[in-house]
């Protein structure tokens, strides 16, 4: 049991860094016409693979940490709460997903992605006092869609594959 | 439990298609409450962090140049309005856009800058105070 821990420790260390790398990639690929708030959510493979191979907790923990490297390295509080609420949003909604079996990766991921940006511009809404953001929603879900369906194809070849050795 | 079965296939599918539907319907919803402002008395409002900062009227004849605190600058010209200049890295705002209707906005998160057009009668572009 507790060697069993330490391997997972030790696994969601190396998660927590790669879903850090991938964010830092994500920061170099700029499309253009792209909105604040709307990502291609790349970290997202690597919390998705731990919420699917280690369960919520973990995940938590991995997405967490990766907000705490990611903002304090490059981003500021504001950018902390964004990322916070979308992260928290994308990973309660992925999980209950997951938890009803009704949906493979995919379904997961496109709900989380979607999730992700509203999450993040709600908080926006709020703190800018500003309705208006609304605006962005139907772009925001239909990137959020696109994205989440890349991602979730993404992590589900991966996990087969790593889950087949 | 990752194997792709024909009903969740099918459920991904199905929520997919009502995410999709949703925001079809959002932009519809949007896009009528947007025609029925009138253009007139529009104001294009710059606020930093919340706090208000600059106003002025959508539609003066002639260009305005509005330096923002030194990191942005946004260009108001016969009723569009863009942000030409970010000193932010992302350069997100610059890559927003023309706005030209009420509720529309341009937003500089590292600078807390937001532009907004404001008045007509659009419903959704009140400030929540």
């Amino acid at each position: 049991m507790v060697k069993q821990s330490a391997k997972k420790t030790a696994f969601c260390g190396m998660f927590a860094a790669l879903a850090v790398i991938m964010g830092y990639i994500e920061s170099f690929i700029s499309i253009p016409g792209l909105l604040p708030g709307m990502k291609i959510g790349l970290a997202n493979c690597v919390i998705l693979f731990v919420l699917m191979a280690y369960g919520i907790g973990w995940a938590a923990l991995v997405s967490l940490v990766r907000i705490v490297i990611i903002n304090s390295l490059f981003g500021s509080l504001t950018w902390a709460v964004f990322s916070l609420a979308g992260a928290a949003l994308s990973l309660l909604i992925m999980w209950g997903l997951k938890r009803l079996k009704a949906f493979s990766v995919i379904g997961i991921s496109l709900a989380g992605g979607v999730a992700h940006n509203l999450g993040q511009t709600i908080v926006a809404m709020l703190l800018f006092e500003n309705l208006g953001m609304i605006y962005y929603f139907p772009v925001l879900i239909l990137f959020g869609l696109g994205a989440g369906i890349l991602v979730g194809a993404a992590t589900g070849l991966v996990y087969t594959r790593v889950f087949r050795l | 439990m990752i194997s792709v079965k024909r009903r969740q296939m099918k459920n991904d599918i199905i929520l997919g298609i009502g995410l999709l539907a949703t925001a079809l319907c959002l932009w519809l919803i949007m896009q009528l409450v947007m025609n029925n402002s009138g253009r007139e008395g529009l104001v294009v409002v710059i606020t930093i962090d919340g706090e208000e900062y600059v106003q002025y009227p959508l539609k003066s004849g002639s260009a305005i140049e509005v330096p923002v605190d030194g990191h942005n600058k946004v260009i108001i010209d016969d009723g569009v309005v863009w942000m030409e200049e970010a000193d932010c890295p992302d350069k997100l705002c610059m890559n927003q856009g023309k706005i030209s209707k009420a509720g529309q906005t341009i937003i500089c998160l590292p600078n807390k800058v937001m532009v907004t057009i404001k008045g007509g009668t659009a419903q959704y572009d009140g400030v929540a105070k």
